[in-house]
């Protein structure tokens, strides 16, 4: 996608998600404090409003580019579905730790960040998923005594 | 000098002299694999320091980042593929003499230099940070939330292609920092009901996320096994064409010099970084050569332009930090959220209030830099073989000692937010948006807010409070000069780039 047009679209979605911290997430999720000193909100309403307004303003000088960029950047369909996997395949690992224990979810971490980064051969895959999460476990488990599950 | 001395003796400690070391061979191991980084090893680091005290902790961390400033050239002298961005440019005669069989005398002119551009930015932190803190000290907190402005600015102009997304990032930063609860009031600040939220968002979980993470999920993405078109390995060459001897240091020293003075004054500004330096030094150097025509293919004094410039970056990023409280680029607003970890907080106070520990972590650097000198010796040729890992098994495995790292120092419940914030990190790299400006802004955030609650307060509505403040309002105006100016300047460099 050209850069140009990956700007227009960051900036209406950073003044989109801007205006609803402004008028939903700071008045029902921060209290008005006491009545005295800085209102809790005080901060948070200039940052939000902050990110609102420069986000409008990278979108209007984006709209306004007589002379865009031309670069282009590989963000597409294709690496947006890469993305979901990892953060998929990151997410069961971290539900296996939570629900079975800390090497099943560690060994399944391992194995399929290689597969998913390409690697096919088990003589690789296997020793790597093994070993390096028993190390782990030994070293901080057993000998640093943390708790890891 | 009382302090001093007690300063330094806590610092040559065997526990701290074994935690540096151990951490200058971590810096110098992820540095010297491609794609990984030592930014990554102090990101990782970070969380396992909780269990260190606060002079161990700081000593392995600034450890790892001397470590890494040595590490990066090892792939880029053997394989032309910098380990970490600031070796870019010492792949430009390094691995030209590399091709000549001179591999390992490139490696030693890279550690020379390295080891001495690094001691000699030491030197400058310790004789600068102390009088700057005392002028620090003057200002009031109008003052230094007009002199974080300013960084901001400075960082998210100088490092993304966008002052305004640089902005936009280091306002998000600002943001998340505030979640937990008000400073004042203790009420709940979008936290959304989540106790684990109640303490805000750990820097651990924000850092190695969208740092490390973010990073790999970017490589993981892109990388496909086999994609890596790695130049032909040109070996460590024979060892009778490789001697470094004092004949060649000598020969190199002034290129030395003068690439440590550009790398100290490049890395006391935030922002601008080690890449920065490694290339104005390169430039430098090739321009003021008798003989420019000899750089790119080999020149000695190639490699240790670079590697003087980018290791003298490291040291003197220290001088806003400790003296201001504010980090010149992402590894130091690493360090200092591991100083807040331990309950310390860097700014002008810290060297009257707690200076046993200024020296003391003065100390740390001292034996961090002698632990390079005298690794470096011997790790060469080690790292010539590491860095011959692939890709997908470092990887994968820097992944679980991430999450690893995470819950041991936090909880599970950081672990999962660590999913977010590599999302966040792999969209803010594709998109442009300075992750370093973001980090910064995230780990200035509660400064930032402080002061300028403190500063509103006082004023007391009254605007001729700030007309009152000339140093402010001169910072102030000096961040809003900067932002229109860098602003400009990216508005001329995309019509360039357009045409």
């Amino acid at each position: 996608m050209l850069e140009r047009n990956l700007d227009l679209w960051a900036g209406l979605l950073i003044t989109i998600a801007g205006l609803i911290g402004l008028f939903y997430l700071i008045p029902n999720h921060i209290g008005a404090g006491f009545g005295f000193g800085l209102s809790p909100r005080f901060f948070p309403y200039l940052c939000v409003g902050a990110i609102t307004v420069l986000g409008a303003l990278l979108f209007i000088t984006r709209l306004r580019d007589k002379q865009p960029s031309t670069r282009r950047i590989e963000l597409n369909r294709r690496s947006l579905l890469r993305l979901l996997l990892l953060i998929g395949l990151m997410a069961v690992s971290l539900l296996l730790l939570q629900l079975i224990g800390y090497l099943a979810g560690a060994m399944f971490l391992v194995a399929t960040f290689m597969l998913a980064m390409g690697e096919r051969r088990l003589s690789w895959i296997l020793p790597t998923a093994v070993v390096w999460p028993l190390l782990l476990w030994l070293l901080f488990k057993l000998a640093l005594g943390a708790p890891l599950d | 000098m009382h302090d001093l001395l007690l300063g330094l003796a806590d610092a040559f400690t065997l526990t701290n002299l074994l935690y540096i070391a151990l951490g200058v061979l971590i810096g110098q191991i992820f540095a010297a694999a491609p794609g990984v980084g030592a930014l990554m090893a102090i990101t990782i680091a970070v969380p396992f320091t909780f269990y260190l005290s606060p002079v161990t902790a700081i000593g392995l961390l600034v450890g790892i980042n001397k470590g890494g400033t040595l590490g990066g050239a090892v792939s880029a002298i053997l394989m032309n593929t910098p380990g970490s961005p600031e070796a870019t440019a010492t792949t430009f005669d390094g691995y030209p003499m590399s091709r000549k069989g001179e591999a390992l005398k490139a490696l030693r002119t890279a550690h020379a230099s390295s080891v001495t551009g690094d001691a000699l930015s030491d030197l400058v932190l310790f004789l600068v940070a102390a009088p700057l803190a005392l002028v620090a000290m003057r200002m009031g907190p109008l003052e230094m939330a007009a002199v974080v402005l300013v960084a901001f600015v400075v960082v998210g102009g100088m490092v993304g292609n966008s002052v305004l997304k640089g902005l936009i990032a280091a306002a998000l930063g600002v943001l998340l920092s505030l979640v937990g609860t008000d400073p004042e009031t203790a009420g709940e600040r979008l936290s959304f009901g989540i106790p684990e939220l109640m303490d805000g968002l750990a820097i651990s979980a924000v850092g190695i996320g969208v740092l490390a993470l973010g990073e790999i999920f970017r490589q993981a993405i892109y990388h496909q096994r086999g994609s890596l078109h790695r130049l032909p390995d040109a070996g460590l060459g024979n060892p009778a064409q490789n001697h470094f001897g004092w004949r060649d240091y000598r020969h190199i020293a002034p290129t030395i010099f003068k690439s440590t003075g550009i790398g100290t004054l490049i890395g006391a500004i935030p922002g601008l970084g080690s890449t920065a330096a490694a290339f104005l030094g390169y430039a430098s150097a090739k321009r003021s050569a008798k003989n420019p025509d000899n750089f790119g293919k080999g020149d000695i004094r190639g490699v240790a332009a670079t590697e003087a410039a980018n290791s003298a970056v490291v040291g003197s990023n220290f001088i806003p930090l400790l003296s201001l409280g504010i980090p010149g680029n992402v590894a130091a607003a690493l360090i200092l959220g591991a100083f807040v970890i331990h309950g310390i907080t860097p700014g002008p106070q810290l060297f009257t209030d707690q200076a046993r520990l200024v020296y003391a972590i003065f100390g740390a650097m001292v034996i961090g830099t002698l632990c390079n000198l005298f690794f470096g010796l011997f790790t060469m040729r080690l790292f010539a073989k590491i860095i011959r890992l692939p890709l997908q098994l470092i990887l994968p495995c820097v992944v679980l000692l991430c999450v690893t790292g995470i819950i041991v120092a936090s909880n599970l419940f950081s672990a999962w937010l660590l999913i977010g914030f590599a999302a966040l990190g792999f969209l803010m790299r594709m998109l442009d948006f300075s992750f370093v400006t973001f980090i910064i802004g995230f780990v200035l955030g509660p400064m930032f807010e402080l002061n300028v609650r403190q500063s509103v307060l006082l004023a007391d509505g009254n605007i001729g409070y700030l007309l009152d403040r000339p140093i402010a309002c001169a910072f102030i105006l000096l961040a809003l000069v900067l932002t229109w100016r860098l602003s400009r300047r990216q508005a001329q460099a995309g019509k360039r780039l357009a045409v």
